[in-house]
């Protein structure tokens, strides 16, 4: 079955004078997912978010965004974003600010003041939109960038590092407000906080070197349904009896973190509770003391897996 | 196609309105009005010390108000000298002097001063009309909602509307400044007249905006699109004042038009302000070709 795709970018290059910043990138987004775009500094996330915008022009290759070519006035209302690093106007109220956005995007101006109040209540900064743009701080800047990527609730979302700045409260909420959002509309979030991403996002993709290296469902990567971890408080350590009572089990003992990973084929028959249980039953019984048990890997842990791209 | 062009158009309005909120707010309009102001007062004051000059001059003469014809051949003099200056001025064509002179003298010397500082003044305030939101990304947000057409040419009007109100207010030191320092200074007759010269300053201006928004198109920087504004209204500049076989090239320059806005015959005054239109609409879309095409 083929997924309807919010963001289809297949081969795209883009160099920036001797900066060759995308080499070939593949990205596929489905339609109503929660996505994370995930990299080191310089791996392209924020060239690939241009491009989607249509802020920055591909050298080569092909950019589909809400199926078509990334032209502002088709996807006028349709398309919010979150640029990196860009400013407001100084000395206009952000009130101000974002009625003038939403008209852009078509709405009659009591609409759009009603809109502006809405995305600013969406980020917690209703009290201020009386407020110049210039006077506000950095964090508060972030949070109008997020709530004019949401002024009239479009289709896709794209959000460049949207907590980076934030204050833990408000990066707790706008995660809230994400995962709030899941099938509803298309969200792609790029940050460092891979924690983060793997607590609101439904599939993520990693790129380096301006190359999408991997993409899928977060299940997948992180191998929630293959993999458990286990990690045992000092006492004793069966891991050879282990071994030889589940077989079909390819077990690993960190002895200095005190962790045993046990990978596994899943399907019908052997699903990762199911395993979970053997593996609990057996350690216990041999009298090891379980100080901590996960399904999978973290995203992050993931990530670091991978190494460096040649 | 015509949901199109609305649209643009509404964004267009949109864009300029906002951009002349924005200019009104920061200094860019404070600085723009009160140079303004200065060079209207500072013309007024000239006039005023030119006419005060004359009428001293004027009193040290022999009385010949007991003798009509001396008094007569002395106001032809007058006359003659005032219309030699006009002359000069409207480059050597007899039917625009003849016109210039029907306006008050105190108007056309605010409109000259004015006119050769307006360039360099817009220059100095609207150089980073594309370049500054370039430069600090500002455009994203907008570029996201709306064609780069419409936010160019939003621009655009914002800052001619902006210019527009700013020469509308130098005529008010124009007026207080004769009506306080003037005898027998006549008002009504000064105010039309500097409100028919103010449409001519706005045309001409935009000539010039043209050229500065061709360079605020070209650069990402605002420091290099001030520059380059600068460089190129100099080089037009120098395209009114080159030699034949060149003076074609005065075609391309507000300069050369700018006497035609008061020309008489009205033929010459379309010529000149479709000239004026069409320099600011070519020069703003020779930027375009570039700004289009660029990555913002």
């Amino acid at each position: 079955m083929t997924r309807e795709l919010a963001v289809d970018l297949r081969a795209v290059h883009k160099r920036f004078g001797s900066v060759h910043a995308l080499r070939g990138a593949e990205l596929k987004v489905p339609r109503g997912s929660i996505f994370a775009l995930i990299g080191p500094n310089g791996a392209g996330k924020t060239t690939l978010f241009g491009l989607c915008c249509g802020f920055l022009r591909a050298d080569a290759g092909t950019v589909e965004i809400l199926g078509g070519a990334p032209d502002s006035l088709r996807l006028k209302g349709r398309l919010g974003a979150l640029p990196q690093d860009a400013m407001l106007g100084r000395d206009i109220t952000i009130r101000e600010h974002l009625v003038f956005l939403a008209r852009l995007q078509g709405m009659a101006l009591a609409q759009a003041q009603s809109e502006a109040m809405r995305v600013l209540e969406l980020v917690d900064l209703a009290e201020l939109a009386e407020r110049r743009a210039g006077a506000l701080s950095h964090g508060q800047v972030k949070r109008v960038g997020v709530a004019q990527a949401f002024l009239g609730e479009p289709e896709l979302i794209l959000l460049d590092e949207p907590t980076a700045g934030l204050d833990p409260r408000h990066a707790h909420d706008l995660r809230a407000m994400i995962r709030g959002r899941r099938g509803a509309q298309t969200i792609v979030v790029s940050s460092h906080n891979l924690q983060e991403l793997e607590a609101i996002c439904d599939e993520a993709a990693f790129m380096e070197k301006g190359q999408t290296i991997e993409a899928g469902a977060i299940e997948t990567l992180t191998a929630r349904d293959a993999e458990i971890h286990v990690q045992l408080a000092p006492g004793p350590e069966p891991i050879e009896l282990l071994r030889a009572r589940v077989p079909a089990l390819a077990l690993t003992w960190d002895p200095a973190t005190r962790t045993l990973r046990l990978r596994f084929q899943p399907g019908p028959e052997r699903v990762a509770e199911d395993v979970i249980a053997e593996v609990l039953r057996e350690l216990l019984a041999a009298g090891a003391r379980i100080s901590a048990l996960g399904k999978g890997r973290s995203l992050e842990q993931r990530y670091l897996d991978q190494g460096p791209v040649a | 196609m015509q949901v199109t062009r609305g649209r643009l158009l509404r964004d267009v309005g949109l864009i300029a309105g906002f951009d002349l909120r924005e200019s009104l707010r920061t200094r860019r309009a404070l600085v723009l009005v009160l140079l303004y102001l200065l060079i209207a007062a500072s013309a007024s004051g000239i006039y005023v010390r030119i006419v005060s000059e004359l009428q001293e001059g004027v009193a040290a003469l022999p009385d010949v108000s007991g003798d009509p014809e001396a008094a007569a051949a002395m106001a032809m003099v007058q006359d003659q000298g005032y219309h030699l200056v006009l002359l000069f001025f409207a480059g050597g064509d007899a039917e625009l002097a003849n016109h210039l002179a029907t306006y008050p003298a105190m108007v056309l010397i605010f409109a000259w001063i004015s006119l050769a500082f307006l360039p360099w003044f817009i220059a100095l305030t609207s150089y980073d009309l594309i370049a500054g939101d370039l430069h600090l990304r500002t455009i994203r947000y907008a570029a996201l909602r709306t064609s780069r057409g419409a936010y160019v040419l939003g621009k655009l009007l914002g800052q001619a509307a902006l210019i527009a109100g700013v020469t509308g207010l130098g005529m008010l030191p124009v007026v207080v400044i004769g009506a306080l320092y003037l005898p027998g200074f006549d008002i009504v007759g000064t105010l039309l007249a500097l409100l028919t010269t103010w449409p001519i300053t706005v045309l001409c201006a935009l000539g010039f905006l043209g050229v500065v928004a061709l360079a605020s198109q070209l650069c990402k920087g605002p420091g290099a699109a001030r520059a380059v504004a600068v460089g190129l209204l100099l080089a037009v500049w120098i395209f009114s004042v080159l030699p034949e076989p060149m003076t074609w090239l005065a075609l391309l320059s507000p300069w050369h038009w700018k006497f035609g806005l008061f020309h008489p015959a009205i033929g010459q005054r379309l010529l000149a302000i479709g000239a004026c239109l069409g320099l600011c609409a070519g020069y703003t879309a020779l930027g375009y070709l570039r700004f289009r095409r660029r990555d913002l």
